[in-house]
């Protein structure tokens, strides 16, 4: 195992820059998760350190050494495909030996033996390790996919979405799996997700790329009730967060352009409930109930502003309903007019304390600090 | 009560076994789509079906095509007999199997190593296969006689270019019994090696890209690469134009027609140069009849066992 290191790398496609300037340090043993949307540059920088890219500038280090023009091969590092690639012609067997049969390993076909079933009996393959590669099932495929880099023991491990182009079911078990080799292992990965939740759950450290910059690097919790910019807070949490404009909110602090809370911190009152003074309530219309089982998630317009919130179910709420809605002053984050988050410091307890908005009246006791 | 149930099925038979609501004007849909389906059948029946089975009824005996008024006897199997016994029927089959397997090697490297060649991504490549398709637009006849010209010993390129090389003086391609089977070889390749690289092009350009990046990062060189993703994957396209261009190569006429026809003496007396000459200049029908079922069940079965083959290759 190995750390890996990416010192201001960039990379661009003709115009467009796909990686910019970015820099990141993987601990040995840690299970990184790079999350992004579609575009962000998530894949082309597991590329660059793969070596299936270039990057224009900047380092690639892998356990210490400098490996940005090394060739692929000599690298060390395995990567997990999102569409498997799995080599069609061969069985399962072939497949998970295949890298091991590299002419550079000169490895004895003995130990390509152990090798295979023990990866095998690990992903739980055994009985399918005479089939043919291709009449296996998505799940199967990518199992064997994660047995291929799991065989070689490399240094770093690179997943490029693995779970993604399975089912809803199948995904949530092998994330679960895939989580408990890696602790078993020790392994380093670097993982690359536009999931949320597969980020939250896996990670021991989460980035958030957008558009080739990387925004936040931090654990999954820090980065879920703290994030630096309204990009990561957006992309963390399902359903997402709810931005609403400072004004709408009544908040007056200078550079502040909006706030967001998160639907969970959204509670519903009873419209007739006796104002308990300390926390200012809104109402709003019900314009959709989404009953998830374990929760609901109920959609309001809130003048104009939609509105998302979980609640516990069983709520006696349906369409066209009007309701009154509270959010605790301290849950709600700020952010300036560029997205970046403006902490509410100590010293700005008082400054903003004379809002005329229905809930900035204690809009400012937040508790967080800049820190 | 017997005779009722047992009564009720047939009657029902009776009425098309449909039922009313199916029925437009007393026709059912069966019978509808019957009609539509009719006249093409009898175009097959009276262009494709009917021609095979007067064909095969020939082949059974004497008739000659150029004695309308010579009574017409049944042979039996004395056609058949003949042929399988005869030298030039022999050596026309011989001919046939030198071209078909040399023509099918040559372009098959070819092909592959063009479609190899211009599967990376360059300026104008889409121009370039244009180009280099051009010959396989051509009509085979034409494609035949252009290149007598070019073959010709004092004014033909092809001579020209050869003593450019290497310094063997004048000689004749087509007039040379060991020269011209390889002239048709050359004249095939040169229309056809497009055809077999335009199929292998769509076979490599559908190798997924990622199976190679996969094997680049397991440390599989370029060659084990080729092996291992590039020619089990492009296999079954390449099988299948191999299949197109046998069969084609197989009834090869008016390209040799045009060249040779036939000569010099029997040199390049393929199977379908060989019939024409028994049918239309020997005027015995009856024999050509019966070795064009041959040449047709010859083909046929050839194609089938092919075919089975391939499909093995592509499901695996």
């Amino acid at each position: 195992m190995a750390e890996i290191g990416l010192d201001a790398i960039t990379k661009s496609y003709n115009a467009t820059v796909a990686v910019d300037d970015v820099s990141l340090r993987v601990g040995d043993g840690e299970f990184f998760v790079l999350l992004g949307p579609t575009g962000a540059g998530k894949t082309t920088t597991l590329r660059t350190i793969a070596g299936l890219e270039m990057p224009e500038r900047g380092r690639v280090t892998i356990g210490g050494e400098d490996v940005t023009r090394a060739a692929p091969a000599e690298r060390d590092v395995a990567f997990v495909f999102q569409q498997f690639s799995l080599y069609p012609h061969y069985t399962v067997y072939d497949n998970l030996a295949f890298p091991l049969r590299a002419p550079a390993r000169r490895m004895a076909e003995a130990e390509i033996d152990r090798r295979v079933r023990k990866v095998a009996e690990q992903l739980h393959i055994t009985p399918k390790l005479g089939n043919q590669a291709t009449r296996l099932s998505g799940g199967e495929m990518q199992r064997v996919s994660i047995g291929r880099a799991l065989v070689r023991e490399p240094a770093v491990y690179l997943m490029d979405e693995p779970l993604s182009s399975l089912d809803a079911k199948l995904r949530e078990g092998l994330r679960v799996e895939l989580k408990h080799l890696q602790v078993d292992l020790g392994a380093t990965i670097l993982y690359v997700t536009h999931d949320q939740v597969e980020a939250l759950t896996l990670a021991d450290r989460i980035g958030v790329l957008h558009e080739g910059r990387l925004l936040q690097v931090d654990t999954p919790r820090q980065i879920y009730n703290d994030p630096d910019d309204a990009v990561v807070a957006y992309q963390l949490g399902a359903p997402a967060i709810n931005f609403l404009p400072a004004d709408a909110l009544g908040l007056d602090t200078p550079g502040v352009a909006s706030g967001a809370v998160r639907p969970e911190d959204v509670t519903l009152i009873a419209a007739d409930a006796p104002a308990d003074g300390s926390v200012p309530a809104v109402d709003a219309t019900v314009t959709q109930v989404e009953r998830l089982g374990p929760e609901d998630v109920a959609v309001f317009d809130w003048h104009g502003h939609t509105l998302r919130a979980l609640l516990t179910p069983g709520q006696a709420i349906s369409r066209g309903d009007v309701v009154a809605l509270r959010f605790e002053p301290d849950k709600i984050m700020l952010f300036d007019a560029r997205g970046r988050r403006v902490r509410r410091g100590a010293d700005r307890n008082t400054a903003a304390g004379h809002g005329a908005g229905p809930m900035s009246q204690r809009a400012d006791t937040g508790v967080r600090n800049a820190g | 009560m017997t005779q009722v149930s047992l009564k009720a099925p047939a009657i029902r038979r009776l009425g098309g076994g449909t039922g009313p609501r199916q029925r437009v004007r007393g026709l059912s849909d069966r019978a509808l789509a019957f009609y539509f389906v009719l006249p093409s059948l009898l175009l097959l029946l009276a262009i494709n079906i009917f021609p095979l089975a007067w064909n095969i009824y020939l082949s059974f005996t004497n008739y000659r095509a150029n004695m309308p008024g010579f009574p017409v006897r049944w042979v039996g199997d004395l056609n058949y007999a003949r042929l399988l016994g005869s030298e030039d029927v022999w050596a026309a089959m011989q001919h046939t199997a030198h071209f078909v397997g040399w023509a099918m090697l040559i372009q098959v490297i070819l092909g592959f190593g063009l479609a190899w060649l211009l599967n990376r991504k360059f300026k104008g490549a889409g121009l370039f296969i244009t180009l280099i398709a051009l010959p396989m637009m051509l009509s085979k006849a034409v494609v035949g006689t252009f290149w007598t010209y070019i073959f010709q010993p004092q004014s033909g390129i092809f001579n020209y270019i050869v003593n450019f090389f290497a310094d063997v003086g004048e000689f004749t391609m087509l007039g040379n019994a060991d020269l011209a089977p390889w002239a048709l070889i050359l004249v095939d390749t040169w229309m056809w090696t497009p055809f077999i690289m335009l199929i292998v092009l769509a076979g490599l350009r559908s190798v997924p890209q990622d199976l190679y990046e996969a094997a680049e990062v397991d440390g599989a060189s370029s060659w084990r690469q080729f092996w291992t993703i590039t020619v089990p994957m492009v296999l079954p396209f390449l099988m299948l134009a191999v299949l197109f261009r046998s069969i084609e190569c197989f009834k090869l006429f008016d390209m040799v027609a045009e060249l040779t026809s036939g000569g010099p003496g029997s040199a390049t007396e393929l199977a379908n140069i060989f019939l024409k000459r028994q049918a239309f200049e020997t005027w015995r029908t009856g024999y050509a009849a019966a070795f064009a079922v041959i040449l047709f069940v010859t083909t046929f079965g050839a194609a089938n066992i092919y075919v089975k083959f391939w499909t093995k290759v592509k499901e695996r």
